[in-house]
């Protein structure tokens, strides 16, 4: 994902790749096409009023040649056919790929993130990450931003062209332009507070309803249901009350501006017919006119109404940077072989928030190779962050975690990992097979190994009475084992890894 | 000239992501009921809801006051044709300020409309959430676990969100959209026929297109894959992000990227899949609707070729205002593109909010039969369970045949008032369910759980968990302070009587340490308990409740033997004089129980106290041998291939 200064402002508004950038780039350009190809219909469709104007003045020239204007609209209405084909497949196949292109690229990614990042994010925003924002930035690839910018292209082609034709009545078409801009610019600011403001209280809401819905059983247990419920029904209800005020913030807004906008018909014909009567313009120029006055603005509007969304693209974009220039995990040394070497803890510091409370304060010892070492301590003394230092889930503040004399942190993460094997506390298992969710301990691994392997952690007795044995599914954290059967197949893992 | 209409401006912000293009529609036939339904959500509110439908369609009408005024401005200009100076100015201005009453009606109009939606869509979101949430308070809560509470908080947002953005977007957009044909109807009438049939011709060939699609079998059935696919990559995703701590220390990153990958790559194939079915479908629609005057043409070269004079005067008239009129059909017909696809995906949503509404309450006695214990002890009598019934069925189904193994095989279990039971067993051995069975989290299949002799079933639930309190392995803790943590086993419990229980649970201490003490608010930044303290608080809790019977599951493990004694501490305190049912994972905690029940493949295999149950040399006598062994866990036997940590 491109990071320098110079990368295109739609480019890192998107936080696109660069070759997403190019096929959004020949997506707009074929949008923009099919725009102009539209206008062959609006083109003969003037030329067929012209003739019917010639026969009403008496010319009863050639009526029978309005046959090759016919003719000329039907080889119209395939351009415009093969032009839509084209930007519809662009856009869609660029936005497709694209996404892909940034889930796979952003998946590559957070692992090689240090362990660390992951024990101090929260997890739930990552998803969210990966699924929801990219996910958003599809639909607006694919639906939003080709078109809109095709539009403002294809809509100042015509201005141009109108104006040179007829400069009055041009300006007459798009004089409400700039009012209805300024309108919806004008609003952006309040319009953006509100915004936050809900933001706010959407992520209120959602927080009561999980506590209460998580803690559902407690609640019906002490008998508050109908206690309990009263923060949650004052976040939902302030959120309701706030929504309806954005809404209606945004929608007096684009009314106002779409309307003012669409005034521009009435000056139109206003104008139009007082220099026809003046004998300033003639009637096909105003015919022609009052053609485009009646279609001009419906695109012009989406615009509008989407023109607050796409001045805060950059914003919505930012997590998905973020996540992108987040710093993968240092150290590349082979760990090979270390494992089998004393340990060594020297002099570390260790804080969970950086540069709060203390944890560890300068803990320096040795552990041997082939000998166990057990921390014991009053709760919170550090003896589990003692344990996931040496598993690098976090890296010292200061000093150092030394492995036969290597620094830790210069090692290959999942290198070094490959030497240590956790059993947690808080299990997480895997929506697959319980013969899969123990084989992750090492791919690779035959069904026997993996047999053994559970037979040494006793998982057999209660795997045989699960109804399809070792091929049920475990569901989203093992939903149907219960905490102890959890943590043995668990330590199962430990032993199909054979670590040393 | 015409444009390529922002496909997202129908709905600002509203994000229909993964949308395909032109995703095909449910039944026409059902299509009814789910409308229906999806007004009946917004209650009191189904009147603004009419109402902003009707506003749609009016304004939706004035669309067309502009093409009259320009229509009428032109019959002028042509009456007079070629003198234009007899044009009457004052008209002309007339018509003008008319087109501009046209466009400031028609916004007007479809501001309230907007307006009028959202109002109703947001009360009917608000009313839905707490439905939803009310509902979860009455089923069965094995039910509500089985569906994970994370899938009810998706369903909370995603599916009722669904829902109000069909009632505030798709529903006034629906009616308005059906005007743009009445108002081709009308105007067949209205004007010349001839051209009203050709421009009805137009849409008729629009429509055909796009039926040609949607009738197409295989992209139905795409379709359908597609959503599942999605789901998938949805699952694949949370599942990788969640998964990573213990994946990296398994080495298997690539292993585990793969699995998403492969995810990611069949969501996006067939995603192009089904929308490149479209590719030629869509514009040729597209193609249709903005080359409508080329249905116009030939019946205005035809009709014209013959006619001369005053007769070519009126017929110019039609001519020149049809061709005016029919680009104005792209924009209306546009919008109905959106309904099928709308219908699909708010049916979809139906479906799944469903999944909860759907599960049925626990079943309550009726008014007036409900009985209320008046002594405390537990039995159950000959119970049968099992889970995979209990899941599929409906909660009321517990005389059909078992689907499932049974978790509980004929279980007889007497535990008299003011007396201890401990379950001991194997893991998986039916232990949690017991308790599961006491508390009414489920009810039994076949024979009963009664308590002071009255069948659980005929106890009002509220009176019910009014008797007993629930200390579970997995404790939950609300974004509150820690007083309102405790009180809230009893509200109108004094701070000091709070700080006796806590005291009591062995959690005074700990709390006291926290920046705030009991004010502090859980979940606030910084403040996290470890598992042995949250379940403290939660024996505080139990402890202030002071309920008659205790159900208690032991938790599974703990980081420090510290714990562990308090917890214990906590556990004779509130057990104390109690009848308690105590789920054990550990034997140091069932010595001194009065009873302990050795179950194992749901049933019952030994009962007795410990003394005897060890002299009896069955299960238990087995169980103890290996727990005092495994106390003094061999460190020489296994110093070689572990590493303890913690």
């Amino acid at each position: 994902m491109a990071a320098t200064s110079k990368t295109p402002r739609i480019q890192r508004a998107l936080a696109l790749t660069d070759e997403g950038y190019r096929g959004l780039r020949r997506a707009i350009a074929a949008c923009t096409l099919t725009n102009l190809a539209l206008m062959v219909p609006f083109a003969l469709t003037v030329m067929v009023f012209g003739a019917v104007l010639m026969r009403l003045t008496g010319d009863e020239a050639d009526w029978g040649g309005l046959w090759g204007l016919f003719a000329a609209g039907a080889v119209g209405l395939v351009v415009v056919f093969l032009c839509a084909r084209n930007d519809y497949r662009r856009t869609y196949v660029t936005a497709y790929r694209e996404t892909e292109a940034t889930r796979m690229g952003l998946a590559e990614h957070l692992r090689r993130l240090p362990m660390s990042f992951f024990n101090q994010r929260d997890l739930s925003e990552l998803t969210e990450n990966l699924m929801g924002d990219v996910s958003s930035r599809e639909s607006l690839m694919s639906s939003t931003v080709p078109q809109l910018v095709a539009s403002c292209v294809s809509t100042a082609v015509v201005c141009a062209m109108l104006a040179f034709f007829e400069w009055r009545l041009a300006l007459c078409v798009f004089v409400t332009l700039p009012v209805a801009l300024g309108i919806v610019l004008a609003a952006r600011q309040h319009e953006r507070r509100l915004f936050e403001r809900q933001t706010k209280a959407r992520l209120a809401a959602s927080a009561q309803l999980m506590d209460y819905i998580e803690g559902i059983r407690d609640i019906r247990a002490c008998r508050q249901v109908g206690a309990r419920s009263k923060p949650m029904r004052a976040a939902l209800g302030t959120l309701r009350d706030l929504a309806m005020k954005v809404e209606l913030a945004v929608d007096v807004c684009v009314s106002a501006a779409t309307t003012v906008l669409q005034a521009g018909v009435g000056i139109t014909v206003f104008v139009g017919t007082m220099l026809l009567s003046g004998g300033e313009v003639d009637v096909l120029t105003l015919l022609m006119f009052l053609l485009i006055v009646s279609r001009v603005y419906g695109p012009i509007t989406s615009i509008l109404s989407q023109l607050p969304n796409l001045l805060s693209l950059s914003g919505r974009t930012a997590r998905l940077r973020a996540l992108a220039e987040e710093p993968v995990a240092a150290g590349s040394g082979d760990a090979a072989g270390l494992g089998e070497r004393s340990i060594e803890l020297r002099d570390v510091r260790f804080s969970y928030d950086g540069n709060g409370d203390e944890v560890l304060c300068g803990v320096s010892f040795t552990m041997e190779p082939g000998t166990v070492t057990a921390l014991v301590g009053p709760s919170g003394s550090g003896k589990s962050t003692v344990a996931k230092l040496v598993a690098r889930f976090f890296s010292p503040s200061s000093g150092a975690i030394c492995a036969g004399g290597v620094d830790l942190a210069g090692l290959d993460e999942e290198s070094w990992l490959r030497n240590v094997s956790v059993v947690f506390q808080d299990v997480t298992l895997f929506d697959d097979t319980v013969m899969e969710n123990i084989r992750m301990g090492r791919a690779g691994a035959s069904d026997e190994e993996v047999l053994a392997a559970a037979r040494a952690a006793h998982c057999e007795e209660f795997v045989d009475r699960m109804p399809e044995g070792w091929g049920t599914r475990l569901g989203e954290n093992g939903a149907r084992l219960s905490g102890g059967e959890r943590v043995r197949r668990r330590s199962t893992c430990g032993g199909v890894r054979a670590a040393r | 000239m015409a444009y390529n209409e922002p496909g997202a401006a129908q709905d600002a912000g509203a994000e229909k992501s993964q949308s395909c293009p032109g995703s095909t529609g449910g039944q026409a036939t059902s299509r009814q009921s789910w409308a229906a339904r999806v007004i009946g959500f917004t209650g009191g509110g189904r009147w603004l809801i009419y109402l902003s439908m009707a506003l749609s369609v009016l304004s939706s009408a004035c669309t067309f006051v502009p093409f009259v005024a320009v229509y009428l401005v032109v019959a002028d200009v042509i009456a007079v044709y070629p003198d234009f100076s007899a044009l009457d100015a004052a008209r002309m201005a007339g018509f003008g300020w008319m087109a501009v009453a046209g466009v400031v009606a028609n916004i007007g109009l479809y501001l309230a409309a907007l307006l009028c939606a959202h109002s109703a869509a947001f009360d009917a979101e608000y009313h839905l959430k707490l439905q939803i949430v009310e509902h979860l308070a009455r089923v069965p809560l094995g039910r509500l676990e089985a569906l994970g509470t994370g899938r009810v908080g998706k369903i909370m947002d995603e599916s009722v969100g669904a829902i109000e953005g069909y009632l505030a977007h798709s529903l006034p957009d629906t009616a308005a959209a059906f005007t743009a044909p009445v108002a081709i109807v009308v105007l067949l009438f209205v004007f010349d026929w001839r051209f009203g049939l050709a421009a009805v011709a137009c849409v008729v060939a629009a429509f055909g297109v796009e039926a040609a699609g949607f009738s197409n079998k295989a992209i139905t059935e795409k379709m359908r894959r597609h959503l599942v696919n999605q789901e998938r990559m949805s699952n694949a995703t949370v599942e990788y992000v969640r998964g990573m701590p213990v994946v990296k220390t398994f080495g298997q990153t690539a292993e585990s990227f793969g699995r998403l990958s492969e995810a990611v790559r069949a969501y996006t194939d067939l995603a192009l899949d089904v929308a490149l079915f479209w590719q030629s479908l869509m514009p040729a629609f597209t193609a249709i609707i903005n080359n409508a005057y080329l249905f116009i043409l030939p019946v205005g070269i035809a009709l014209g070729a013959g006619l001369d004079g005053e007769s070519f005067r009126a017929f110019a008239l039609d001519f020149i205002f049809y061709l005016l009129f029919v680009p104005s059909i792209a924009g209306a017909l546009n919008k109905m593109m959106y309904i099928s696809e709308d219908s699909m995906i708010i049916t979809a949503q139906l479906a799944r909010i469903d999944e909860v509404l759907g599960i049925e309450p626990v079943p309550a006695p009726r008014a007036g039969e409900a009985r209320v214990p008046e002594r405390y002890d537990v039995e159950l009598d000959d119970v049968c369970f099992s889970y995979g019934a209990a899941g599929e069925g409906s909660a009321g189904e517990k005389d059909g045949a078992p689907a499932g193994p049974l978790a509980l095989d004929h279980v007889s279990l007497a535990v008299p008032a003011g007396t201890t039971l401990a379950i001991v067993g194997p893991s998986g051995a039916g232990k949690s369910t017991v308790a599961s069975l006491v508390a009414r989290f489920w009810d039994v299949d076949a024979g009963a759980v009664r308590i002071g002799g009255v069948d659980v079933r005929d106890i009002d639930p509220d009176d019910l968990m009014g008797c007993m309190s629930l200390v579970f392995q997995d404790v939950h803790l609300f974004r509150a302070s820690l007083l309102e943590n405790i009180r809230m086993a009893r509200p109108d419990a004094t701070r000091e009587e709070v700080v006796e229980a806590a005291r009591a649970a062995q959690a005074d201490a700990f709390i006291r340490a926290l920046p705030q003490g009991y004010d502090t608010v859980f979940g606030s930044a910084g403040v996290h308990l470890s598992g042995g303290e949250a379940q403290r608080v939660s024996i505080a809790r139990a402890i202030l409740a002071d309920r008659p019977i205790v159900v208690l599951d032991e938790a599974t493990a703990f980081s420090d033997p510290e714990n562990e004694h308090l917890i214990q501490l906590a556990f004779e305190r509130l057990m104390a004089g109690k009848t308690v049912i105590m789920i054990a994972h550990r034997l140091s905690t069932v010595v001194g129980a009065d009873q302990i029940a050795v179950v194992d493949g749901g049933r019952v295999a030994e009962r007795g106290r410990h003394e005897g149950l060890l002299a009896a040399r069955g299960a238990y006598a087995r169980m103890w041998a290996r727990y005092t062994q495994a106390l003094s866990w061999g460190i020489e036997s296994n110093a070689s291939n572990d590493k303890e940590v913690a």
